[in-house]
């Protein structure tokens, strides 16, 4: 004869299953966090590139810009 | 001089510790919390870390500091059978989260993601993670129950999850996502929304709603597995701190990103939408300026304060207003505002003026009553009482004589039958609120209060009164 487990849910600690639940879940979100830095640097990487395949312009853009701002925020250009 | 000692009635669940208010005769109530031989250990261990001294610096945890046996009233504490006593700076009006609007809980959940994380950081951890260890002082969240905090140990991980869901994320996902509103929910639920019932509201591709897959769907699974099982099963591992931190982070994108926007609010408009000319609107400010500047009260209650024009002014000159209305919205916007560019002396609460907080949790003492909060030396009820007349049908009888059981300077605004807002409320009711009338009014008045100064408004279908408790 088989016997019959009875679980007497008063006597059931609802966060029994809590370990599980931030085991997965801080997994999930550590799986995504290094996704997420490995894609920035990825991003950095490439825009990085580009920028040094068209000639290395990062600091000749920052000097070639305060013409463009100064219309944008209603300065006028040094003459 | 005699000082009175009473225990917290929310402060039992912590067989290491008691709060305490103590009070003299001449006012200043401190708050003391005795501790245990360990728990007071712990507490100077905690008081002593760098991190700490930051959260309390920066205003993120109540100021806290332990006292010694020469002070009178930890002497009273360590008599009542505690080991050390610990003072914290008292909170102007302690206030729950069934009161508050969306954003309120949503920075108070931001701020326990904030303090877990820096305690993670430096080998500590939150054992507790409700709402209610949230008040608010000066606009700003404040974190109150500093013994939560306790040392990392092997085997440890994040048992708040479980609280933290119920009483922040959850409430705050079925008011972004499904425009139901928490507070009743949380007011009926002193230990929140637990997943399995939080996942009947997410059904079909609702469950698909950002935040709902990972944080309710998926922990409603795993506890009715467990159920199932008959719960055990867990050995002790420990959680890595790396998970942990990663956990937080997500949890406060999600958080951050929540918003509550409803599509139509009675009162959110009413800076713009009053039915006051200019000239009018300005006298009844006048007229609450010069009642609440001549008083300068403690504590003032503005119910049915909707965006809280009148909170503002009866604010430059108290010690602490309470702006309560039923409409979320408006008082969601006059929270924001309290963190900009109004007085921050607001406490901004969201509650049925019928039904206001009653007594809840163990033996009706752990969340007392709005009422029992603390008394107030003036309240305004500015054009509130025909909607308590027509839409709650509290008679004029009862609402004034509650009114008088406050014991307090009463500034009011009577709306007359004449008046469009008071024809708009009763134009598909079928009574016709026969004793609604001023002379009633007036008379329920002046059996209970004198009338110190009255002030008619919109030719008179509209009056003030600034009344005394006789």
């Amino acid at each position: 004869m088989s016997e019959k487990v009875v679980v007497i849910l008063a006597y059931v600690d609802p966060g029994s299953a809590g370990f599980i639940i931030v085991s997965v879940l801080g997994f999930l979100a550590a799986a995504g966090y290094t996704a997420r830095a490995y894609i920035s640097r990825l991003k950095g990487m490439v825009f990085r590139s580009g920028q040094d395949a068209g000639g290395n312009r990062g600091q000749g853009q920052v000097e070639s810009r305060p013409g463009r701002r100064g219309r944008g925020s209603g300065e006028k250009p040094q003459r | 001089m005699v000082r009175s000692l009473s225990a917290d009635g929310g402060s039992f669940k912590d067989p290491a510790g008691q709060v305490y208010r103590i009070s003299g005769e001449t006012g200043g109530a401190r708050v003391v919390r005795g501790l245990s031989d360990a728990a007071a250990a712990e507490m100077r261990n905690l008081l002593a870390e760098p991190f700490f001294q930051q959260l309390m610096a920066d205003g993120h945890v109540v100021k806290t500091a332990m006292l010694d046996g020469k002070d009178a009233d930890a002497r009273q504490v360590i008599e009542d059978g505690w080991s050390g006593a610990a003072e914290h700076e008292a909170v102007g009006f302690i206030t729950y989260p069934y009161e508050w609007p969306f954003s309120m809980l949503k920075d108070a959940a931001l701020l326990q993601l904030r303090l877990l994380e820096a305690a993670a950081r430096n080998g500590w951890l939150l054992k507790d993670a409700t709402s209610f260890n949230v008040q608010w002082m000066d606009a700003r969240p404040v974190f109150i129950d500093v013994p939560s905090f306790v040392r990392w140990e092997d085997g440890d991980y994040w048992r708040g999850y479980r609280q933290f869901c119920a009483t922040f994320l959850t409430p705050l996902l079925l008011t972004a996502h499904l425009d139901i509103p928490f507070q009743p929910l949380l007011r009926g639920r002193l230990e929140g929304i637990p997943p399995e019932e939080a996942a009947k509201y997410f059904y079909g591709l609702r469950r698909f709603k950002r935040g709902v897959l990972p944080h309710i769907w998926f922990p409603a699974k795993a506890e009715g597995r467990a159920r199932k099982r008959g719960g055990g099963g867990h050995t002790r591992r420990r959680q890595s701190r790396t998970m942990l931190l990663a956990l937080l982070d997500s949890m406060s994108r999600l958080i951050g990103k929540l918003s509550y926007r409803p599509a139509g609010s009675d009162w959110a408009e009413y800076g713009r939408t009053h039915s006051y000319d200019e000239a009018d609107f300005l006298r009844k400010k006048d007229f609450v300026r010069r009642h609440a500047a001549s008083r300068s009260p403690d504590l003032v209650w503005d119910l049915g304060a909707n965006t809280g024009v009148f909170s503002r002014i009866a604010a430059e000159r108290s010690g602490t207003v309470v702006a309560v209305d039923g409409d979320q919205s408006a008082i969601d916007m006059l929270y924001h505002e309290t963190r900009t560019d109004c007085p921050s002396n607001i406490v901004p609460l969201v509650m049925d003026l019928a039904n206001l907080s009653p007594s809840q949790g163990w033996a009706g003492l752990e969340r007392p009553a709005f009422e029992e909060r603390g008394s107030p030396d003036m309240v305004m009820c500015l054009a509130l009482v025909h909607h308590m007349r027509v839409s709650a049908n509290v008679p004029l009888r009862l609402f004034v004589g509650w009114l008088r059981s406050l014991n307090a300077t009463v500034m009011l605004e009577f709306v007359g039958r004449g008046d469009e807002m008071f024809q708009k409320l009763i134009e598909n009711k079928s009574e016709d609120y026969a004793d609604y009338t001023a002379a009633n009014f007036e008379a329920e008045v002046r059996s209970r209060f004198a009338v110190r100064d009255r002030l008619k408004l919109k030719g008179g279908l509209r009056e003030m009164f600034a009344l005394e408790p006789i």
